[in-house]
């Protein structure tokens, strides 16, 4: 899966688990604190919900280090068909 | 169902997506998980409550005794019971044992974790009893709908101390909104079913009764096991109409004659077998049983008929029926539609008594006086006092009946005792009896002293199965004159427009009472959406009391 196909998944997920704030569908810059609700639960719950959209797994490590759109998809680029 | 607390033993990941999508409140509340105390003091009396208990969090030193669970949840159990009797918003109480082990461990006994769930059940289920808005949430059946390792996530529980999954927190919402919302709205009431295809297989018409398929191995049980279920639901209250293209006596013929048959012609309470829209039938019958078309659940193996239905009258839930006839039983039974926190007494003979309603219906279409047809079928109503034995039925009442309700205050049974224990109120329920039988315990007055010489009428309801009788005139009698032999000289009485209930917004007016202007020192009276009306408690001439001589 290339970024292209990535993006608007990712940014219907965002707009749901963020739903405060209107997003910019240009989201590759995003990370965590660019959006109020997008602190450190905020990105554990997205995690979570890239698990069951993407049907992948992140290790507690990546859990802890993943924290922003770039790093999100450079995992789902490698780990995902 | 605006707002909702939502409290655990251990960390729920507040603002899941998984919550928003399951959860039907607007809006959800979170407190520090394990701090009980946030029942009390974050939780607003407008809120309902979800707690969850996971018994790993709560037994530190992995033992099990009834003393130890007393000793550690005594002041939670205490926090949630004062909860209970401060607000009657719904509170469920999830509770889990974790994740399973394996057989080996089970198998000379059970494990303190199930020891402790189960005791702790058994003390929801004292609370329940006691508590009409209380309602347990057992998550050992929740979570193995999903299979219990996928509701759990130990990453989840080292990283952020939450032992479920995003899954296992769907599935728990999921089913604790489910309560929710049959807490607020009633099951549906009526389950209509199709012939041909559906309660056995083949046509009558072409394949005959021999040629049908029931009870032989294979499809043939599907269908008798399909019937069994339907069956099943009459016990629940659940009242069963039948909606077939079809000859009429072919279909009676098979439920004459054919031994496999599960459903007999007793349980079934109207029927259009005919050519006509199905739509338009199930109108008419209801109509017939004075039931809202809202409450009618259709079942029909035809695609083309459920299309119709949902297009003509989308008030009707038309099952989406699994295209495998061998998945309908299971289907049926699980459908949440006919899903009751609790099973009535009157709910056992629901059957029997819309029997009686239909022949009711019939006769009296045939009488053309309708006073003197009403004084033949001798109607007896009687008072029975509201006490411990029947008040479960009132709150029943209350939390049902629409229509025939002047001010639909959905009183529960805490609320009725605090109402009947002043000692100059009155509350008395009304059962009813005539030549078709007894209809139960029908309707529910209850009057409140106001000062020395009035009384106000807090509630007035009747069931709408009795609708016709004129018993609202008998009632409204017995509440006049209950009051002047209680001393009170005025009986205030207030109607409350609701969505539903413009059938009974004449009867105060038509029985002798007179519309007054809100009296401004009383808050029972100040609703301002009530209209107000009094009567004098020596008014002798109220309409329609030669039917009951």
């Amino acid at each position: 899966m290339n970024k292209l196909e990535i993006v608007p998944i990712l940014y219907r997920l965002m707009t749901e688990i963020f739903p405060a704030e209107p997003i910019s569908e240009d989201i590759s810059d995003l990370s965590m604190g660019s959006l109020k609700e997008w602190d450190s639960l905020g990105n554990f719950n997205l995690l979570l919900s890239i698990e069951n959209e993407f049907e992948v797994r992140f290790s507690a490590k990546e859990i802890g280090e993943i924290k922003s759109v770039a790093q999100i998809i450079e995992f789902l680029d490698s780990n995902h068909g | 169902m605006e707002q909702l607390f939502i409290l655990g033993s251990s960390f729920l990941l507040p603002n899941n997506k998984e919550w928003r999508s399951n959860i039907k409140h607007n809006n959800l509340q979170f407190g520090e998980y394990g701090d009980w105390g946030a029942l009390i003091n974050s939780r607003s009396e407008e809120q309902d409550t979800l707690a969850v208990f996971f018994l790993d969090d709560i037994l530190s030193d992995r033992l099990y005794s009834p003393s130890i669970m007393e000793q550690n949840l005594g002041p939670l159990l205490n926090v949630l019971e004062s909860v209970l009797q401060s607000s009657t918003r719904p509170v469920i109480v999830g509770v889990s044992p974790g994740e399973s082990f394996d057989a080996v461990r089970y198998s000379k006994g059970k494990h303190y974790l199930k020891k402790a769930h189960d005791w702790m059940l058994n003390y929801c289920e004292v609370l329940a009893e006691k508590y009409d808005h209380f309602y347990v949430l057992d998550l050992c059946e929740v979570f193995g709908e999903i299979s219990t390792p996928k509701a759990f996530d130990n990453r989840n529980w080292s990283i952020a101390h939450c032992r479920l999954s995003a899954s296992g927190i769907g599935a728990m919402a999921q089913s604790a909104s489910k309560i929710f919302e049959r807490h607020y709205f009633p099951a549906s009431k009526v389950l209509v079913l199709d012939c041909d295809n559906t309660i056995w297989g083949g046509v009558i018409g072409e394949d005959g009764i021999e040629g049908i398929q029931l009870g032989q191995d294979g499809i043939g049980q599907a269908f008798v096991d399909f019937q069994k279920e339907a069956k099943a639901l009459l016990a629940q209250g659940v009242i069963v109409v039948l909606s077939s293209k079809n000859n009429e006596n072919d279909v009676w013929q098979v439920f004459d004659k054919h031994k496999e048959m599960v459903l007999e012609k007793k349980d079934v309470v109207a029927w259009r077998i005919n050519w006509k829209e199905k739509a338009y039938n199930l109108n008419d019958i209801a109509a017939e049983l004075n039931l809202g078309i809202s409450s009618f659940v259709f079942w029909d193996d035809n695609p083309v008929e459920r299309g119709k239905m949902k297009q003509l009258s989308p008030d009707v839930l038309t099952v989406d029926v699994p295209l495998d006839v061998y998945e309908w039983p299971n289907t049926l039974r699980r459908l949440f539609a006919f899903a009751k926190c609790k099973i009535s007494k009157e709910d056992i003979n629901k059957t029997e008594q819309y029997h009686k309603r239909t022949k009711f219906v019939e006769a009296r279409k045939a009488v053309t006086s309708e006073l003197d047809y009403l004084k033949s079928i001798k109607l007896v109503p009687k008072i029975h006092q509201l006490d411990q034995s029947n008040i479960q039925r009132a709150a029943q009442l209350c939390s049902k009946t629409n229509q025939f309700n002047f001010r639909t205050m959905r009183h529960s049974e805490a609320d009725l005792m605090t109402i009947c224990n002043q000692p100059n109120n009155i509350c008395f329920l009304v059962s009813l009896d005539d030549i078709y039988g007894s209809h139960g315990l029908v309707g529910l007055v209850c009057i409140e002293e106001i000062d020395k010489s009035t009384a106000f009428l807090n509630t007035f309801l009747m069931s709408c199965r009795i609708l016709g009788r004129h018993l609202d005139a008998w009632m409204l009698k017995q509440a006049i004159d209950h009051s002047y032999a209680n001393g009170f000289s005025r009986l205030l009485a207030g109607f409350i427009q609701s969505k539903k209930n413009s059938v009974a917004a004449s009867i105060l007016p038509d029985h002798g009472f007179t519309r007054i202007v809100s009296n401004r020192s009383f808050a029972l009276l100040n609703d301002k959406n009530q209209v107000l009306y009094e009567i004098s408690t020596s008014f002798k001439n109220l309409p329609f009391q030669d039917i009951y001589e």
